[in-house]
């Protein structure tokens, strides 16, 4: 089952080429930061599932809502004159620098765990 | 319930992984703008503010060469207006120099031979031999007195005028700017009308002219346009001078 996202990737991987969709050049830098932001969720949902408390449905809400409110955050700062672009960058950047940073722990954790269990399954035997 | 959680986080990973791999795909096949490679909103705008100091640039460059053109506009109406000053100061040159008719107050005198005047022979034979000499002391008196152009049978007098009796044998005439006139000599003089007639009444010309048997006959015009002197149609002394270098 856990090839399933790799599939996935690919899937949309491939989607984006066969559709040959044209986003309009002025429209590219909504869609980066909605890029931005759908990588946040991902980050946030792994860390989601690391700490035990994942919901689906939060999850999935979350990517689509933040995708979408990013890129409309930074077409409205663009009408107004207003570089929320870079508002929406730095809060998203932080964000995902910090879930990595909880990623990065929980993973040592669960490294660590393992070769204790390892070390006290060896002292029994 | 740990094995359908499992479950549906693997299928919400596909399926939000699936779109990420779609955006990605999608924002890196992206065509660039025409001319740049850069499609970064930051970029975009720097571009926009160049471009925006390079329309003021422009503009002040525009302003400039107006400015300047404006100038180049003003100097062409003033070398017209230097044109007509330079041309209105040429008119007054040439009227200066008698190379145009002057008319205005002014006398005449008619010098001719006259029997009845009673002179002797000897005395009248003087003044044929003398006419260029008297003609001169006439024209001096008159100038003197207030001409400001004279002609003596049409002959308008000029810086450059002559007045020579050129005789052979007793046989010639006199020549004014270089053309022979014959009696009765008429002086046309435009001037100060009652100044010109005293200087000739105190130099007592008419005396001298009545003593050789000749005719002084000096009528006056004081009305503005009494006489018209004309111009001088003779070679100009520019036609063969030519101004030196040093």
């Amino acid at each position: 089952m856990y090839w399933l996202p790799v599939l996935g990737l690919a899937v949309g991987i491939g989607l984006g080429l066969v559709t040959n969709v044209v986003i309009p050049v002025a429209f590219t830098s909504y869609l980066s930061i909605a890029i931005l932001a759908a990588l946040d969720t991902v980050v946030g949902g792994i860390r989601a599932s690391l700490d035990k408390t994942f919901d689906s449905a939060v999850f999935l809400s979350g990517f689509f809502t933040n995708t979408l409110v990013a890129a409309l955050l930074a077409y409205i700062g663009n009408q107004l004159g207003v570089d929320l672009y870079l508002a929406a960058v730095v809060a998203f950047g932080v964000r995902l620098f910090q879930n990595i940073a909880v990623i990065r722990r929980h993973v040592f954790t669960l490294i660590r765990q393992r070769r204790v269990a390892r070390r006290m399954a060896s002292t029994k035997d | 319930m740990p094995a359908r959680s499992n479950r549906s986080l693997v299928w919400v990973a596909t399926a939000t992984v699936a779109a990420l791999g779609f955006m990605v795909t999608v924002d890196l096949t992206a065509e660039a703008p025409v001319g740049s490679g850069n499609t970064s909103y930051i970029d975009l705008r720097t571009q926009v503010s160049e471009q925006a100091q390079e329309h003021i640039l422009l503009e002040q460059q525009i302003s400039k060469l107006e400015a300047q053109l404006a100038e180049y506009r003003a100097a062409s109406g003033s070398q017209k207006e230097l044109r007509q000053v330079l041309a209105r100061d040429e008119r007054q040159l040439a009227a200066e120099a008698g190379l145009t008719p002057v008319t205005g107050p002014g006398i005449t005198i008619t010098i001719q031979p006259d029997a009845k005047l009673g002179a002797s022979p000897a005395q009248m034979a003087l003044f044929p031999q003398q006419a260029d000499q008297w003609l001169d002391e006439v024209v001096n008196v008159l100038f003197g007195n207030g001409a400001t152009a004279i002609a003596i049978n049409g002959q308008r007098l000029v810086g450059t005028s002559s007045i020579r009796l050129v005789q052979v044998n007793g046989i010639g005439s006199v020549h004014v700017n270089g053309r022979p006139i014959e009696e009765p000599y008429v002086i046309q003089a435009v001037g100060n009308v009652q100044q010109m007639e005293t200087g000739l009444s105190v130099n007592v010309l008419q005396g001298y002219f009545e003593a050789m048997g000749e005719d002084f006959i000096v009528r006056a015009y004081p009305s503005s346009d009494g006489l018209t002197v004309p111009a001088y149609t003779g070679p100009l002394p520019g036609q063969y001078a030519k101004e030196g270098n040093g």
